[in-house]
């Protein structure tokens, strides 16, 4: 059982139903997360795909590859694939979005 | 998301040792608006709860995987609250509508929210109502100097209810609120004298009752104009020097998925010093604003408000937290908010 988790069952609480009531269709929204998602962890090398709807894989630049079933439960899998400490106030990771805004 | 309408509210009631949560409670026991609460309690102390259902608790914890006490799940919370349920579903008890859980004054309360956000069973039939923290209005000050956990149980506060007004100086009570705002400006604060409390406004559920929740998170956000409104240090704790709260704004709609993809993130590296989020947002795609709460590293599943309550659809987020950079908070919260623009 993942202590991160806000649910544990059904749909987690980052799921588009939930806060944006479903305004793309569910699959739409996970392929649009994951691509959300990369451009966030492109800059620690990581690769993010939507797992048949069900879960994320993310795979590390060794080509380590962990699944992890929500978006919770992906950092601590994507630390492990990478090596290291993801952190979102990074001035280094912010810099890097900045750098991608158009 | 919604709760079902017959899901049963849990107020948790917490505060130091001493504080008056015994006396506060066994006043709203007294109170109409508290009629048909199960209560649990840690330990019985010197003033006794002359109520039909009151159960006790022991101190047995599990600890989750993540190692950090916000989510750690009390089996014997668990356990008793099972207990109770299954008995009212048995006719044994009173069909009780409310469950009231007053928590240890030595410990952080946050295991107590674990158990009943994360346990698969109780999540379905119960729900988190008000946290409720009493504060001594005489010694209160020095509590949180001597005591991080009083910090802490001020924090995470849906209400704070400073006990003893009538035993205390009225500056010395003058200097507790003004503390109290700065540690927690998204907490309702009431005063107590002879342990008597405004039931009703204890109990009015922030973004749950639909009765209530436009009204209330209004309040939690008044302050939020500007995202310098409360960068002000609280600095009343030698060990929580840093605990600081702010109001950050987000006048563009955000998108859910970036949004989740940054609070699940923050959480992760730093949900330990997030001591509380209360944030009410403008959804791309979203007809209503949606309203999100966390306590450390919990989130509390997020629920739909009918309108929003300012003028403007401008999102507004509170975070109470802990050595925490507020301008590279500021700063992350944009950037990712910026994802896919």
């Amino acid at each position: 059982m993942c202590g991160l988790c806000g649910l544990l069952a059904g749909a987690h609480w980052t799921d588009e139903s939930v806060g944006a009531g479903g305004a793309l269709p569910a699959r739409q929204a996970k392929l649009r997360r994951a691509a959300l998602l990369n451009d966030v962890l492109g800059f620690y090398r990581l690769r993010v795909d939507d797992w048949q709807g069900a879960a994320l894989s993310v795979r590390g630049p060794t080509g380590r590859t962990e699944l992890a079933d929500s978006l919770a439960d992906l950092w601590p899998k994507a630390e492990a694939a990478a090596g290291r400490t993801l952190d979102p106030l990074d001035p280094d990771l912010l810099a890097f979005l900045a750098s991608r805004e158009p | 998301m919604t709760h079902d309408p017959d899901s049963i509210p849990v107020t948790v009631l917490t505060g130091f040792l001493g504080s008056g949560k015994t006396t506060l409670l066994r006043h709203l026991l007294g109170a109409p608006q508290f009629a048909d609460t199960a209560v649990l309690i840690n330990e019985f102390g010197e003033i006794g709860l002359d109520h039909l259902l009151v159960g006790a608790l022991d101190d047995d914890i599990v600890l989750l995987q993540s190692g950090c006490i916000c989510c750690t799940i009390r089996d014997d919370l668990r356990t008793a609250i099972r207990g109770l349920y299954d008995r009212r579903a048995r006719g044994e008890i009173p069909n009780f509508r409310r469950l009231a859980i007053e928590t240890t004054g030595l410990a952080d309360p946050t295991p107590v929210l674990s158990t009943i956000l994360h346990d698969p069973v109780l999540r379905h039939h119960f729900h988190l109502g008000n946290v409720v923290t009493t504060v001594d209005g005489v010694t209160g000050l020095t509590d949180l100097d001597a005591h991080p956990e009083t910090v802490k149980q001020a924090a995470i506060a849906d209400r704070l209810v400073i006990t003893k007004r009538d035993l205390a100086v009225p500056a010395t009570v003058e200097a507790l609120r003004a503390a109290l705002r700065r540690l927690n400006p998204a907490a309702n604060q009431l005063e107590t004298e002879n342990g008597v409390a405004d039931a009703e406004l204890l109990l009015a559920e922030d973004a749950v009752g639909a009765a209530t929740r436009d009204e209330t998170v209004q309040r939690w956000l008044a302050d939020g104009g500007s995202d310098h409104a409360h960068t002000a240090p609280f600095d009343r704790n030698r060990h929580d020097r840093d605990i600081r709260a702010c109001c950050l704004v987000l006048e563009r709609p955000i998108a859910w998925a970036a949004f989740g993809i940054w609070l699940t993130m923050l959480l992760n590296r730093h949900g330990a010093d997030v001591l509380r989020l209360k944030a009410i947002l403008t959804v791309a795609g979203a007809d209503s604003p949606v309203v999100v709460q966390a306590v450390q590293h919990l989130v509390y599943p997020p629920t739909h408000l009918a309108n929003w309550p300012f003028g403007d659809r401008h999102s507004r987020l509170v975070l109470i937290t802990r050595g925490l950079d507020q301008a590279a908070l500021r700063l992350s919260l944009e950037r990712f908010m910026a994802l896919g623009r």
